[in-house]
């Protein structure tokens, strides 16, 4: 199921992880120990995220 | 203009897969299996531009942390799927790679796959340039697969 990226920034600071928006690009980063993963924002903060890709971000923590 | 002894260029070969995504219509998603970088974009190219941002981020980040980025490798499932597809797909004619990149519609076909070049130019104080490059790029499944459909 897909997810805004707003609510999926959410989630990953509440689970204790640092995300950056970018300072250049379109993809912010998400970090957890020293260990980073990208999160594509190429339409802003209403940036749709498919379910794959989450299980993506799933698979790298 | 940097001195070349403070610049350090790496290309990297890369499998990336990039699907329609079911859940978000109009999307595109991209696999780089390598490193199980998961990105997104607008159409089919814009989806291997993202993969290949994506995948310099994080082996910028990974070599900062003193992390072997191939480490990420993606799990044996999504390997096998691509090496099914390799010998069912149809190659896409190099010349027209662009428009295919550009045109091509979800219906079309199942995933569009090709061996990414990135040249990853790791600078001091950044995290890296990149310049993406797709060589070779093939599609499976979809009507397109079997016609002549693509310009």
């Amino acid at each position: 199921m897909s997810m805004r990226l707003r609510d999926l920034v959410k989630c990953a600071k509440a689970a204790g992880a640092t995300v950056e928006e970018p300072t250049r690009g379109s993809h912010w980063k998400v970090t957890v120990a020293s260990k980073s993963y990208t999160i594509p924002c190429h339409n802003g903060i209403k940036t749709e995220v498919s379910d794959i890709y989450i299980n993506g971000l799933c698979r790298c923590f | 203009m940097r001195p070349e002894s403070e610049t350090m260029t790496r290309v990297y070969d890369l499998w990336v897969v990039a699907k329609p995504a079911e859940d978000v219509p109009g999307e595109w998603v991209a696999h780089c299996l390598e490193f199980d970088v998961v990105t997104q974009g607008r159409n089919a190219r814009h989806a291997f531009e993202m993969a290949s941002e994506a995948v310099a981020m994080v082996i910028s980040d990974d070599l900062k942390a003193s992390r072997d980025p191939s480490l990420r490798r993606a799990p044996k499932s999504f390997w096998d799927e691509l090496y099914a597809m390799i010998p069912r797909a149809k190659a896409i004619d190099p010349t027209n790679r662009e428009t295919v990149l550009e045109t091509v519609k979800a219906s079309e076909v199942h995933a569009l796959f090709g061996q990414m070049q990135v040249a990853f130019r790791a600078i001091p104080e950044n995290y890296g340039e990149e310049e993406l490059n797709v060589p070779a790029l093939w599609c499976s499944g979809g009507a397109a697969t079997d016609a002549a459909a693509f310009p």
